[in-house]
């Protein structure tokens, strides 16, 4: 068994991996999320392969396992959506699945930003602060070839793509401050811009964006106290629109608002 | 028909964000967003202050005749009772 232990969106997962191939695809696909300091687990998994299952296959599945247990036992407040972040703090791009977020990261990686994450912002204290969740990036075929990735099979279905391919992403110690929140107008033609919004239009997205506030309560963070935080966030970063159409371009447009003149 | 605004209804919390208003029904667990008019419509739901008296008081301080907002006031009151943030004081 060859253990394996992560730390990220703030949670330690402990994972004890049958078999040596797949720890080792493991290790370098979700590199950025590797513990680099001792700890105690809250989360322990033992994982093996499959019949019949490609060692990458298993890799990805025991990656996805990872990645939700650690959103389903962080004491952030996670919120979908797409997180890099510069020498000024991070951007924050809430939208729903399909919108673009992954590629944009992509971008923006290729462009100098460090990956916090391409799905999972994970807020905390104090007010906005984000915690890494740099899992790797799941692009389809078309955003691949839009990144310049090798894409030897063709395939258009997602797959996940260690970050270092892209550039830099954060470590499981480093924390930044939420300053921009950015909502993503994608649109055919015209080149990228930004327009300056008012706090209250992030607010749509934010709520309906939190992954881990429930009635129940039994995991994850009370609604009550989800609106709270996110009400309060809202007065803080700058909210803009983002429009674009090339994510490059709209990578380069990040860079300045997080890299500075 | 109910002739007043209503009153908040007590499983509401708000916090102000800007010119608007966020909202959070404890009884639902859900977010409203409200926009300047729908919160300021929520501010003066005390009970006592019939629909027709909204729109005067907000068409004053909008700058506007009461006809260019009766529609928009009656519309928030209908939103914001259907949501359940805004009730009857006899419930």
């Amino acid at each position: 068994v060859v253990e394996l232990e992560f730390e990220t969106a703030g949670v330690r997962v402990h994972v004890g991996c049958l078999d040596p191939d797949v720890a080792a695809l493991v290790s370098q696909v979700a590199a950025p999320m590797l513990a680099t300091r001792p700890g105690e687990p809250r989360v322990t998994l033992t994982l093996g392969s499959r019949p019949e299952e490609t060692p990458e296959r298993a890799a990805a599945r025991i990656v996805s396992s990872v990645d939700r247990a650690a959103l389903a036992r962080t004491p952030c407040l996670v919120v979908h959506a797409a997180v890099l972040a510069g020498p000024l703090g991070c951007v924050v791009l809430p939208a729903r699945s399909g919108a673009g977020k992954s590629t944009l990261a992509g971008a923006a990686m290729q462009a100098g930003l460090t990956l916090f994450s391409d799905e999972a912002a994970c807020f905390g204290t104090p007010l906005g602060r984000l915690t890494p969740h740099p899992r790797p990036l799941g692009l389809s075929g078309r955003s691949r070839r839009l990144l310049g990735l090798d894409s030897s099979d063709g395939s258009a279905d997602e797959e996940a793509v260690a970050p270092s391919l892209l550039g830099q992403a954060a470590g499981p110690e480093s924390r930044a401050d939420c300053v921009v929140i950015a909502m993503l107008d994608r649109r055919p033609g015209g080149s990228a811009g930004l327009d300056e919004l008012r706090p209250v239009d992030a607010m749509p997205a934010l709520l309906s964006g939190c992954l881990n506030a429930s009635a129940t309560g039994a995991e994850g963070w009370a609604p009550a106290d989800a609106w709270r935080y996110l009400s309060r966030l809202a007065h803080g970063p700058r909210v803009v629109r983002l429009r674009y159409d090339c994510p490059h371009e709209a990578a380069l447009l990040l860079r300045e608002q997080l890299v500075g003149g | 028909v109910d002739e007043f605004l209503g009153v908040p209804s007590a499983d509401v919390s708000t916090m102000p964000l800007g010119d608007e208003l966020t909202v959070f029904d404890a009884s639902t667990g859900t977010a409203l967003v409200l926009n300047r008019t729908a919160a300021d419509v929520f501010a003066l739901a005390d009970g006592r202050t019939p629909v027709s008296e909204a729109v005067t008081v907000l068409a004053r301080a909008y700058g506007v005749e009461r006809e260019d907002i009766a529609a928009e006031v009656a519309d928030t009151v209908g939103a914001l009772r259907a949501a359940g943030v805004l009730v009857s004081p006899h419930r």
